[in-house]
């Protein structure tokens, strides 16, 4: 409707006065941290003793590669993330068809996996300490009545060895039905027409699933897996409530380390530097889900 | 076609399992929350509450003045970035879905990356201002970056819904002489609230439930919010209080729940939406 320079640049003085606040604030608290942190990985600064941060070009990111909590963290994330990526996907897929297929009662089944979304990750991590302390906690209670006395004693989250599956299975706990709502939209929009006319092909029901209707929720699957990477590299707070990382380094994230290496020994540069890897690492592995995707649906 | 009523049954028995599944942890605490202390730490344990008591809710609520304190202090500071939130991203959202101007799509882009990022690489930066502002350890701490890192996902959701009020309604009123604000308040805006409602409830909870900025940048207990004072109340005692610790997890949950429970369709959608914008 309005053509010319001079209504272009009035519509242009308009939207930049409406969209002012929510600049001013992503530039103060998101641009510029951005830029700030950047440099901060070329530099070494002790927050305490340093009155400012001291140029050191790339020594951060050379030397990082021989300190050995940075190299177990590394590996636990990386460990963590291909475990917990292939499950959540999995479960949450299969979780929704299931759902899906529900006719009474289908909200009920809805809200108990949807729940555990309320659950702030740190009050998640308290609860599963109660749940598996290994005197009082029921899910050991319930492993002994079972029968399974040795497992029964165990102390899941102090074990060398269990510490970061039984982490994996908190977060995995709440954050299934975050995936099952963005599958069971995907599902439910596929045109019924061509659910009903795989049915009358005689298609069995695992063949009407992954052959029928996950080829129509391409969409849906970049963007659970977009979520999923972003949530599977990013722990930070149930090791934090639960192991402070421990025993040993069982435990320790990429995450949790960089906070650690920031805010208890006061190494900004070096926190930033692990900070920035840890961005790196979910922005490629994104990069590489999308691209998978893509291909898969051409 | 209709299932066999075999398979109907088998899908309803694992739909059951998975529910009871994820309900067992809930249940577990409001069970721990109504039995007696004795009864909490007596072994072996007990499943079923043998007797049923309120005392543990009497005590949070009436005599624990830490946890009314967090409980507070996570209410003012939810309540105001959600306000801020609110205002600028409408307004924003508005200049975004419906006008045009030089750099909006590298704006667009800049908030799509910052969605990706986890939020530790800002938090370094943002320490260090807070702490030369000397502004940590009070309620614009954690006010002022929430606003930030919630603005793209409000954003998003209010362009989205902008962009898809009809362009005929916008032409009628500058027929009949709105100004650009009169146009943006009386007949944007209303026609905009399923879209503030979505953005309203998805920042409330994560607000409420952020954890690593409330564990940074307040450092003395007096500031602390919900999900970092109950990690503190439990680190304090250094014992197994977990009677006293379910009723705090339960009465911080309960406005997520209610919420949620309520308003579940608007978390759904924009969860959905402001993933396939992404």
């Amino acid at each position: 409707m309005i053509s010319g320079r001079t209504s272009n640049l009035r519509e242009s003085g308009v939207a930049y006065l409406f969209l002012a606040p929510a600049f001013l604030f992503i530039v103060v608290f998101i641009a510029y941290p951005l830029v700030y942190s950047f440099y901060l990985t070329f530099t070494e600064y002790d927050f305490v003793y340093d009155s400012a941060p001291k140029w050191v070009g790339i020594k951060q990111y050379v030397s990082i590669w021989r300190d050995k909590n940075f190299i177990s963290s590394l590996k636990n994330t990386l460990v963590f993330a291909v475990f917990y990526y292939a499950i959540v996907m999995f479960f949450s897929l299969i979780i929704a068809f299931i759902i899906d297929e529900l006719g009474k009662g289908q909200t009920f089944y809805q809200l108990a996996v949807y729940l555990p979304i309320i659950v702030p990750l740190s009050l998640a991590g308290v609860m599963f300490v109660w749940i598996l302390d290994p005197t009082f906690g029921v899910f050991n209670h319930i492993l002994r009545s079972l029968g399974f006395e040795a497992l029964g004693n165990k102390n899941w989250l102090a074990d060398y060895s269990t510490a970061l599956p039984a982490i994996v299975v908190i977060t995995l706990w709440k954050y299934i039905g975050f995936n099952v709502i963005i599958f069971l939209a995907g599902i439910q929009s596929v045109g019924r027409s061509v659910i009903e006319a795989a049915r009358v092909d005689g298609v069995s029901f695992f063949q009407e699933k992954f052959l029928v209707i996950l080829p129509n929720i391409k969409i849906h699957l970049s963007m659970a897996s977009l979520y999923s990477i972003v949530q599977a590299i990013k722990v930070f707070e149930v090791p934090y409530v639960t192991t402070r990382g421990g025993p040993g380094t069982a435990t320790l994230t990429l995450y949790l380390y960089s906070w650690r290496t920031a805010f208890g020994y006061f190494k900004m540069g070096k926190a930033a530097t692990i900070a920035y890897i840890t961005a790196a690492l979910i922005i490629f592995f994104s990069f590489l889900s999308n691209k998978f995707l893509e291909e898969k649906g051409e | 076609m209709i299932r066999k009523k075999s398979t109907l049954l088998i899908l309803y028995l694992i739909a059951t399992l998975v529910a009871l599944i994820f309900l067992a942890p809930f249940v577990w605490i409001i069970f721990t929350s109504l039995k007696p202390s004795k009864e909490v730490f007596s072994y072996p344990i007990t499943l079923f509450p043998r007797s049923i008591t309120l005392e543990h809710y009497e005590y949070v609520i009436f005599k624990m003045s830490d946890f009314r304190r967090y409980f507070w202090n996570s209410t003012i500071i939810t309540g105001v970035s959600l306000a801020i939130i609110a205002i600028s991203s409408s307004l924003g959202g508005y200049a975004l879905g419906r006008k045009n101007f030089w750099g909006k799509n590298w704006f667009i882009a800049f908030i799509l990356l910052v969605l990706a990022i986890p939020y530790s690489v800002y938090l370094i930066p943002i320490f260090i201002m807070e702490t030369r502002l000397g502004i940590k350890n009070s309620y614009l701490a954690l006010i002022l970056p929430y606003v930030a890192l919630n603005l793209p996902w409000g954003l998003f959701i209010m362009m989205g819904t902008f962009r898809g009020v009809p362009s005929e309604i916008e032409d009628a009123a500058r027929i009949d002489g709105c100004s650009e604000y009169q146009l943006w308040s009386k007949i944007m805006l209303p026609l905009a609230k399923p879209g503030l409602a979505t953005t309203i409830i998805i920042t409330f909870i994560f607000i409420w439930q952020e954890f690593i900025y409330a564990v940074t940048l307040q450092t003395d207990a007096r500031w602390k919010t919900l999900p970092v004072g109950i990690v503190h109340i439990r680190d304090e005692l250094q014992s197994l209080a977990y009677d006293n610790l379910s009723v705090a997890i339960i009465l911080s949950l309960l406005p997520l729940f209610i919420v949620f429970v309520a308003l579940k369709d608007f978390f759904i959608k924009g969860i959905v939406e402001g993933g396939l914008k992404g």
